[in-house]
């Protein structure tokens, strides 16, 4: 200590201080582990001049003269354990600091040296990945050959001699056989087809084929998380998502250019030609019902919806450009030199963007919505007809008093608008006195509801049990329209009765009877909702009992139908009973009202001319007519997708992703790192539109290096179970560095020089003679094939193939396609092997019925996001709550078990012992070949059944050599 | 195929020869020793659950984590405030108009049962749960437990899994993909549902995310055995071994035509471990041979055969236990029923809901913590009693029960590595936030893997660009429960 104060007393100028031999090296020694460049704790470099004055997180770290001030030397000296640096370990001597202090307070010179310089160029700017991709010219050069004789076995066989090794021969017949199909297919050859086509020709059949699009597909949906439910706690159905599978399919299927294949979705919508199903594509991964739309709180609903962009964003730049965006949305990205606020950039994009079913083909739509429109006001005009002729009738909802509506919760009458009940008790059926027509109101949730004393009835759908506002003759809380078509309910001339699922009311007869003076009648009216078009997706349901009969009912109502009601109410009928119910999806948006309900009197009953009385029958046919054709107009096509019509907020940025912490303002655009367009794509008055345009046309722009070299790495790596770069979604700092950069220039090359064939990349691959070598060791081979089993060990310069074991949904398909079972329907909505059940979480219980819509390709399985499917979760099926470039693949015992005791390979073993009669048919179907003579011997010894059960098990079954 | 595979063939391919120093030198050497680098254990696809060193000396070799689903009121069990004896019926000073989850709050309300003091420690714990309260002297309380969500779902997930979203690997995966498990007639990792159901989140409390699937818990309890286990009926004990051997003969067959392949090799074996767990799991499940005297310990005959079907899944969790399984989840309480209705949560008559509840879980959890001491588990064993948060100390506006409260509850440890009769942490004088020594999930978690030996900033899996870890960038260790 003696020392120290007498050192730090010499005044610091009597003392020059040598920063190269004595300040250097200090630093090195205890700071630069890390504050260096590998790791920036605070974001503070000591190793170089021009970091260590911009200084850290917290400021300049040294400020020259000033070492009592600077905090590097407040740090150093700190006797604070929480303060003092370094945070590990002894510290520096009191003569080190000293020299430290005097160092600062003599003016910090820092001598610059080639470290110093060195460290002003961002390596990271020089990264592969972003570097434009080489020409096949500058490829060909340094091979000494000419650049049309580039081929993948050219660049493979290279490095293959440079480290020593030599490639395998090529596999026999049947192996590439299997191996062509299952890579381009995911199915096993036909075993009955033993014909020897030559193997490009098969190359070409096989490219051809309309399962080729299926296989293919299955990797996309991997890399954009596809399900069909949302996901989260209510995992709720997304019955139109199916919709993008099937173009996703179709897309690779047509060989699609991968440029427009990208463009269509992100921007599908905005091209010359439209498509709209591509959209799936934003909307594909989970979305939180309950912080998006059902909770009360706006922090809630604001940190879904950050979840949301920032999936979408994801998602967009891993699955086309390879980069990880997301390590950017609480700091700036770690490894790559891309900023927080370039990711907050990427936001402004998509934030008009609200994932959501939309209308396929706009057009059409409109003229579906023409005719409805035109039907239901032709409708609208016979009924007012009718009315007249048969008489006034009886208004019912004018039998609450006006501007007023019952309390479903005590049957009082209210002016009051009131709000959201959620917890009354259902089915209980409450008095309301004060309307001596109405006998009951109540909470419906069904199966079995009560209507009325004594008296309950089925078919009404379960429900939430909630409840909003009253029965009400007026528009309810939050009414948006009170008309159907141009007719306004709420007007003067006409009447309506609201009733906000989940409510219902039922009318004592022989009261109304008594009040009108009529006897045999009939209910007319119109149901509809009076929502707007922001609850598009909002469901209800209205039905109508006549005492315990149901006389009608329409589930699932959209907010854009209506329902005409013309019912009978005979003469000896006690009660009517009005239902609405909620559509299975909440009470959100379920403004149902009825316009203009009236009890008319049946014909019969009235004293009319022949003439009217003939008149009112041809209205009457007329009206069945209007009602039958409007029934029959069909929904327009719908695709879970993306619906984009406002001005997009301001996106700012999120300090710490913390969307309670917001920063400055961000305009739509991508990150510089790349710099083959600019990444400005506008202003905060660029319309939503534009900026998805922008972005899809920046993605796919043909100097863009990383698009191209992304998507021919993902083909190679399913065609050889590992990549040229093995990290497919990462081509970032962060990820592998490519075994062979000059083959994945020259597929990228060949890929944009070839119109962005993707097919084109496919038959490259499987034409070379790389991809036709054997799998196999080969150490009784020779020398190089033992050199190569210990030199290069995961097979990165590829002197064989690689074995690959068959994922989950391939497997399923081959066991369905050699028992003879596989459906191969193609498209459509997808088969569902569970129960559903509708409920707060819907519930999903998987089952396996031995049934042909069940026995489809696994690619149109109805994936539900939430409840893992047992069977293929056990065999590796990843998550849809993640991203998947490349499947993980695991053995487990619970793999054994599943595949010899579930129920769905035991019925397809039945069906394949029933298929194949015998053990020589049996070992033909399962591997494409004959049994040799032991096999044989050994598999009579056993049933049928059970050898077909183990061949199903093998482990030749189950891997392509 | 990712590169974790590639490192697996790797090894599998090459290292098999080498003797164990060599392995382990040439796995430090990978890691470069670097004292925060990511560490990623290697996993040997034959035997996915061969035991792994763990990154430093354990506390704890094993752990049994019970979970109490639907937010178990922590007012009305272990949290003991007089005040709120004191002001019952009046309002909570300070809380304004408070919007919770359902809504607003009436007033403060006092527990539902009495407290006493209990063991030697004297540890106040309600009248609810007396035979549990008669093990305090075993407990680590930690009052001050805080969650992120106030929504079951995202809740469950970050108790389970450490994230509020879907898609992330559980606490147990992550254990058992460290370190594999003692034995290997069993999955690592094995979560026993209530005899009512599962929770909220169902399976994504034992799912393995994007860890390798091996790594997933393996769900059964005492009346539901393993899907898949059993072999068909029609088939013969015979006809099995029969078939059986004629599928190694192929396997083998086929594996002499490529030879060195390791996974070829790893599937063989994988049905040898399955016929041995076919054995195992019929025997773990046969509670004949527990001595009547345990059989009436825990209440495996009693006549609510929700109480006797948790009895029998305490005894089972006892017994994967005894027999070295890695992680062991016990359920209590199953969402699929509905609100408060098969479990805690208690928004509208809690008076009558945990009436229901508490006599389930006590005296058969209590007898599993009797039973697991008095058999010398507790010494390698970690105890972990958790739900998903806690319950305010009011009761909710027009109804007789406590609404979501993950401001402030109580989670406790027992066994290997933590004190006993200890608590850390405290909520204020209503149980309503927690003030002293407030603590995160991020926290347990880090500090359960700690008690295994297990640094839970280094223990990682490369996912899509990040090296992914169950504490996030959080968590510390709660030095100030560990022994």
């Amino acid at each position: 200590m003696k020392l120290l104060l007498s050192v730090l007393c010499v005044p610091s100028v009597l003392l020059a201080v040598d920063f190269d031999r004595e300040i250097r090296p200090l630093l090195q020694k205890h700071c630069i582990e890390c504050h260096g460049e590998k790791k920036q704790k605070g974001e503070l470099r000591l190793d170089a001049k021009f970091h260590a004055f911009k200084g850290g997180h917290d400021g300049p770290a040294i400020l020259a003269g000033k070492a009592d001030a600077s905090p590097l030397f407040q740090r150093i000296s700190s006797t604070d354990d929480d303060e003092k640096m370094p945070p590990k370990g002894d510290g520096l001597k009191p003569e080190e600091i000293a020299l430290l202090k005097i160092w600062i307070n003599s003016g910090a010179k820092w001598p610059e040296n080639a470290t110093d310089k060195a460290a002003l160029t961002d390596k990271r700017l020089q990264h592969w990945s972003v570097q434009p991709i080489k020409v096949a010219s500058a490829l060909a050069e340094p091979l000494g050959l000419k650049p049309e004789l580039l081929s993948i076995d050219t660049f493979i066989e290279a490095k293959l001699r440079e480290n020593k090794l030599t490639p395998s021969p090529e596999a026999d017949a049947r192996t590439l056989k299997r191996r062509l199909h299952f890579d381009l297919l995911g199915l096993p050859p036909d075993a009955s087809d033993r014909s020897d086509q030559a193997y490009e020709s098969l190359v070409d059949t096989l490219l051809a084929s309309p399962h080729f699009g299926e296989r293919q597909a299955r990797h996309w949906l991997d890399i954009v998380h596809y399900a069909d439910t949302h996901g989260f706690e209510r995992d709720q159905l997304r019955p139109n998502a199916w919709r993008y599978r099937d173009y996703v399919i179709e897309s690779f299927n047509a060989d699609k250019p991968y440029d427009q294949f990208i463009k269509e979705q992100i921007a599908g919508d905005l091209l010359p030609k439209p498509t709209i199903t591509a959209l799936g594509f934003l909307s594909a991964g989970p979305w939180d019902f309950v912080g998006q739309q059902e909770t009360r709180s706006d922090m809630l609903r604001r940190a879904a919806r950050a979840l949301d962009l920032d999936d979408m964003v994801t998602q967009t730049l891993t699955a086309t450009m390879g980069i990880t965006i997301n390590c950017a949305r609480c700091h700036d990205h770690k490894l790559d030199p891309i900023t927080q606020e370039e990711y907050y950039r990427l936001w402004a994009v998509f934030a008009g963007v609200k994932r959501g079913d939309r209308e396929t083909d706009a057009a059409e739509s409109k003229r579906l919505d023409a005719e409805k429109a035109r039907l239901s006001k032709e409708l609208a005009q016979t009924r007012t007809q009718i009315a007249k002729l048969a008489g006034e009738g009886f208004e019912l909802a004018k039998l609450i008093p006006e501007a007023s509506g019952i309390d479903v919760r005590n049957g009082s009458i209210t002016k009051e608008k009131l709000g959201y009940f959620r917890d009354i008790q259902t089915n209980r059926l409450q008095k309301v006195p004060s309307v001596p027509s109405v006998l009951w109101v109540f909470v419906p949730n069904g199966p079995k509801v009560p209507i009325a004393f004594k008296q309950e009835v089925s078919g009404i759908p379960a429900t939430s049990g909630h409840y909003w506002d009253t029965i009400a003759n007026r528009p309810l809380n939050a009414q948006r329209t009170t008309k159907i078509g141009s007719t306004d309910y709420a007007a003067k001339s006409h009447s309506m009765l609201a009733m906000h699922a989940n409510s219902g009311i039922t009318f004592d007869l022989a009261k109304l009877r008594e009040q009108s003076g009529l006897k045999a009648m009939r209910l007319t009216g119109l149901v509809a909702f009076g929502a707007d078009k922001a609850a598009s997706a909002s469901k209800a349901d209205f039905t109508v009992f006549v005492d315990a009969e149901m006389k009608f009912q329409k589930l699932k109502l959209r907010k854009d139908e209506t329902a005409a009601l013309d019912l009978e109410v005979p003469a000896k009928a006690k009660t009517l009973t009005l239902i609405a119910t909620d559509g299975g999806d909440g009470i959100g948006n379920d403004l149902l009202f009825i316009g203009d309900p009236k009890l008319v009197p049946e014909i019969a009953e009235t004293r009319l001319t022949e003439a009217d009385a003939a008149q009112l029958k041809k209205l009457r046919a007329t009206a069945a007519k209007l009602d039958a054709d409007l029934k029959a107009l069909p929904e327009p096509d719908k695709v879970y997708a993306i619906v984009s019509n406002e001005q997009p907020p301001i996106i700012k940025v999120q300090r710490r992703g913390n969307p309670e912490d917001e920063a400055q303002e961000v305009t739509p655009g991508a990150f510089s790192w790349v710099k083959h367009a600019s990444a400005a794509f506008g202003d905060q008055t660029t319309p939503e539109a534009q900026r998805r345009l922008a972005l899809a046309n920046w993605i796919t722009h043909p100097d863009n290096p990383l698009t191209a070299r992304v998507i021919v790495n993902r083909l190679w790596h399913h065609h050889f179970g590992q990549g040229l770069v093995a990290t497919p979604s990462d081509f970032g700092l962060g990820g592998d560095k490519p075994s062979h950069p000059e083959l994945l220039d020259f597929l990228a090359n060949e890929l944009i020089t070839h119109g962005w064939s993707l097919k084109h990349i496919h038959k490259l691959i499987v034409m070379s003679k790389t991809y036709r070598q054997e799998s196999g060791f080969g150490f009784s081979r020779n020398d190089a094939a033992k050199a190569a089993a210990t030199l290069d060990f995961s097979n990165r310069l590829l002197s064989r193939q690689n074995p690959r074991r068959l994922d989950a949904e391939t497997l399923r398909d081959t066991v369905l396609a050699v028992s003879g079972k596989l459906n191969l329907t193609r498209g459509g909505p997808g088969y569902r092997d569970f129960n559903y059940t509708e409920a707060y979480a819907p519930i999903y219980d998987y089952v396996t019925p031995d049934k042909p819509e069940l026995w489809r390709r696994s690619i149109y399985r109805f994936i539900v996001r939430t409840t893992p499917h047992q069977f293929m979760t056990t065999l590796d099926c990843p998550d849809p709550a993640n991203f998947t470039p490349a499947r993980a693949q695991t053995t487990t015992a619970l793999q054994a078990l599943t595949l010899s005791n579930n129920e769905f390979m035991l019925q397809q073993s039945r069906h394949l012992a029933e298929r194949a009669k015998t053990p020589e048919r049996a070992f033909q179907l399962c591997f494409q070949r004959d049994a040799t003579p032991e096999e044989l011997a050994a598999a009579k010894q056993i049933d049928i059944f059970s050898l077909c059960r183990m061949l199903l098990n093998a482990n030749e079954f189950i891997y392509v050599d | 195929m990712n590169h974790l595979l590639n490192r697996r063939h790797f090894l599998n391919r090459t290292v098999t020869g080498l003797s164990s120093i060599a392995l382990t030198s040439l796995l430090k050497q990978d890691n470069l020793l670097a004292s925060d680098s990511p560490i990623r254990p290697f996993i040997d696809p034959s035997r996915p659950y061969a035991p792994r060193p763990p990154h430093f000396e354990p506390k704890a070799k094993q752990v049994l984590m019970i979970f109490c689903s639907g937010a178990m009121s922590h007012v009305d069990t272990w949290d003991y405030k007089p005040e709120l004896f004191k002001r019952h019926d009046t309002p909570m000073p300070g809380s304004g108009n408070l919007i919770t989850f359902q809504g607003e709050q009436g007033n403060l309300i006092k527990p539902i049962r009495d407290f006493k003091p209990r063991g030697q420690s004297g540890k106040m714990i309600s009248d609810l749960l007396p035979n549990l309260a008669e093990m305090a002297d075993e407990m680590c309380f930690i009052h001050s437990m805080t969650a992120k969500s106030n929504t079951h779902g995202p809740a469950e997930n970050q108790m389970g899994t450490g994230y509020i979203l879907d898609g992330f690997p559980s606490a147990g995966a992550w254990v058992t993909y460290a370190l594999g498990s003692e034995n290997q007639n069993f999955p690592a990792f094995v979560a026993i549902p209530d005899p009512r159901g599962v929770p909220q989140i169902g399976p994504r409390h034992w799912g393995s995310a994007f860890l390798p699937a091996s790594f997933q818990g393996t769900a059964f309890n005492a009346n539901k055995p393993i899907p898949n286990l059993a072999r068909p009926e029609s088939i013969s004990d015979k006809a099995e071994r029969d078939t059986r051997d004629f599928l190694k003969r192929l396997n083998d067959r086929h594996l002499e035509q490529n030879p060195g392949d390791s996974d070829l090799a790893a599937r063989i074996s994988s049905y040898e471990l399955a016929a041995r767990m076919q054995l195992a799991a019929v025997e773990i499940n046969d509670l004949s041979s527990e001595s009547p005297a345990t059989r009436a310990l825990y209440g495996t005959e009693d006549t609510n055969v929700n109480k006797a079907g948790f009895a029998k899944n305490c005894i089972l969790a006892r017994r994967l236990i005894e027999r070295g399984v890695r992680f062991v989840q016990l359920f209590n309480g199953s969402y699929a029923m509905g609100e408060g209705v098969g479990n805690w949560d208690g928004h509208k008559k809690i008076h009558d809901q945990y009436a229901v509840h508490a006599p389930i879980l006590d005296q058969p959890c209590a007898a599993l913590l009797k039973d697991m001491k008095a058999r010398g588990l507790l010494k390698d064993t970690l105890v972990v009693f958790v739900t998903e948060f806690g319950r305010m100390p009011t009761f909710q506006k027009g109804a007789n029960g406590r609404d979501h409260n993950p401001k402030g509850f109580t989670v406790w440890l027992s066994g290997a590595g933590v004190k006993r009769a200890y608590s850390h942490g405290s909520t204020d004088d209503f149980g309503y936030q927690a003030v002293e020594n407030v603590t995160t999930i991020y926290d347990l978690h880090a500090t359960m893997l700690h008690l295994l030996g297990l640094n839970h900033e280094r223990l990682s899996f490369y996912n899509n660009g990040i090296e992914r870890r169950l504490t996030d960038v959080h968590g510390h260790v709660i030095k100030d429960i560990l022994a």
